[in-house]
């Protein structure tokens, strides 16, 4: 999916991450790569499934993907270069994770008002209105949350300013059952409307076989298998195909 | 740097508030000057007072620098946001150091030209008065911002450092006037 710029350029929809690289730095200033030759591509209206054992680098490749963080590689989003433009990236990039990016000692009230605002188009009243429906008081602290209560928090959060993708960290861990359910299918709304994706890592792989289009395999900092779940699913031509059979396999 | 300074107006550290921070040293000043001038001498406290300024500095930074319970700092948090928090950290640590070496040096100048004496309840009054003018200057100074930095270790610590500079200076604030009315 691309839309024609001002000048007719033709400019791809969507994020792009191209040799993308994270290592980190010992005090003898040895490097360790964490994630190394990291390719993919988000396009608007899919969920991207991102799996991989323990200490595979999934959470390492999201965090410093989203503070723009890295040693090598090229990250843009519609075009625009996280090198050149981070903040103008950042302003549609929103991430769900723990421990929430929020102020711990304000109230979920406070963190709109303050982190909120700093989005261009932040609502207030659509992220409390959110959080409501997910059951928080705006009043409430985030430093008194439950875990659950705070993925919660950053799902209203998002909700407040909508970016364009959402990069979600073990969001349903904490969630219970029957919030799990509806948390899915707020993400799956989410993406509906084809201006929006989503990149969902999680352990909890039945989340994933029910709502990812694409799914993406880390393995020792370096992306295994990266494609969509049918054509996985028609590639590997097995009856019993999961993604937790698919990661068994691989990994 | 307009959005950082935005976010810095949000956060409480508006020119207002830097006014009032100096509003606040200077009333410290000039009770510091009274007693110095009404008795004609200032107490070693000076010393005490440039130690917990000292210290003041040293826990500021340890909140700025390093959170040992896993919450995520101010700063830290800002990296996730389209606002260069590296700048915002740089703006609230820069004032937070200036006011405080401001207050230390305006005490030792005064300490060391106005002489030196043994005289326990002056030493109670600057002492109280430090401690209580330099924790409104940062609290009217920097609102939330400094509120934010303090982890949960330098707000522990602080809390030390509040109760020497005021729960001790009170204690023996009260015996001196107890001594002195009886």
């Amino acid at each position: 999916m691309s839309e024609n710029t001002l000048d007719g350029a033709c400019v791809e929809k969507g994020l792009k991450v191209e040799d993308f690289q994270f290592a980190y730095t010992s005090v003898f200033g040895d490097e360790k790569f964490a994630v190394k030759n990291i390719n993919f591509q988000m396009k608007p209206g899919y969920i991207y499934g991102l799996v991989g054992r323990n200490g595979a680098g999934k959470t390492t490749l999201i965090e410093s993907l989203i503070k723009g963080e890295y040693m090598k590689g090229h990250v843009s989003l519609n075009g625009v270069s996280m090198e050149d433009s981070s903040l103008q990236v950042k302003e549609n990039l929103g991430i769900i994770s723990y421990p929430a990016k929020l102020l711990q000692k304000e109230s979920l009230q406070a963190n709109g008002e303050f982190l909120g605002a700093i989005y261009a188009n932040w609502n207030q009243q659509e992220y409390e209105k959110k959080l409501k429906e997910f059951g928080l008081e705006k009043k409430q602290m985030v430093k008194n949350l439950s875990k659950g209560e705070i993925m919660k928090a950053q799902m209203a959060f998002i909700w407040g300013y909508k970016p364009q993708i959402i990069i979600a960290d073990e969001p349903t861990s904490g969630l219970d059952p029957k919030f799990r359910k509806i948390f899915i299918q707020t993400l799956q709304e989410y993406v509906e409307d084809g201006e929006h994706s989503v990149l969902f890592s999680t352990h909890i792989t039945e989340d994933l076989d029910q709502v990812a289009d694409y799914l993406m395999v880390l393995h020792e900092g370096k992306i295994l298998c990266n494609g969509s779940l049918e054509e996985l699913r028609d590639y590997y031509n097995e009856d019993n195909f999961s993604v937790s059979w698919l990661l068994r396999k691989l990994t | 740097m307009a959005r950082e300074k935005e976010l810095f107006q949000r956060l409480g550290i508006t020119k207002t508030r830097r006014i009032a921070a100096c509003i606040a040293e200077g009333i410290y000043i000039l009770i510091f000057l009274i007693a110095a001038v009404w008795k004609k001498s200032i107490q070693v406290e000076g010393l005490l007072n440039t130690g917990v300024v000292i210290m003041a500095i040293s826990l500021n930074y340890m909140a700025c620098i390093k959170n040992q319970n896993g919450e995520l700092e101010f700063s830290e948090i800002l990296k996730y946001y389209p606002v260069d928090g590296t700048n915002v950290y740089k703006m609230i640590r820069g004032i937070i150091v200036k006011f405080t070496l401001v207050h230390w040096c305006v005490s030792l100048i005064m300490v060391y030209v106005l002489g030196k004496t043994e005289q326990i309840l002056y030493t109670t009054v600057v002492v109280l008065l430090t401690g209580f003018f330099t924790n409104l200057g940062y609290w009217i100074g920097y609102g939330r911002a400094v509120k934010e930095e303090r982890g949960r270790d330098a707000s522990f610590s602080t809390s030390i450092v509040v109760c020497f500079m005021f729960a001790y200076p009170v204690l023996i604030f009260g015996i001196a006037a107890c001594r002195a009315l009886l």
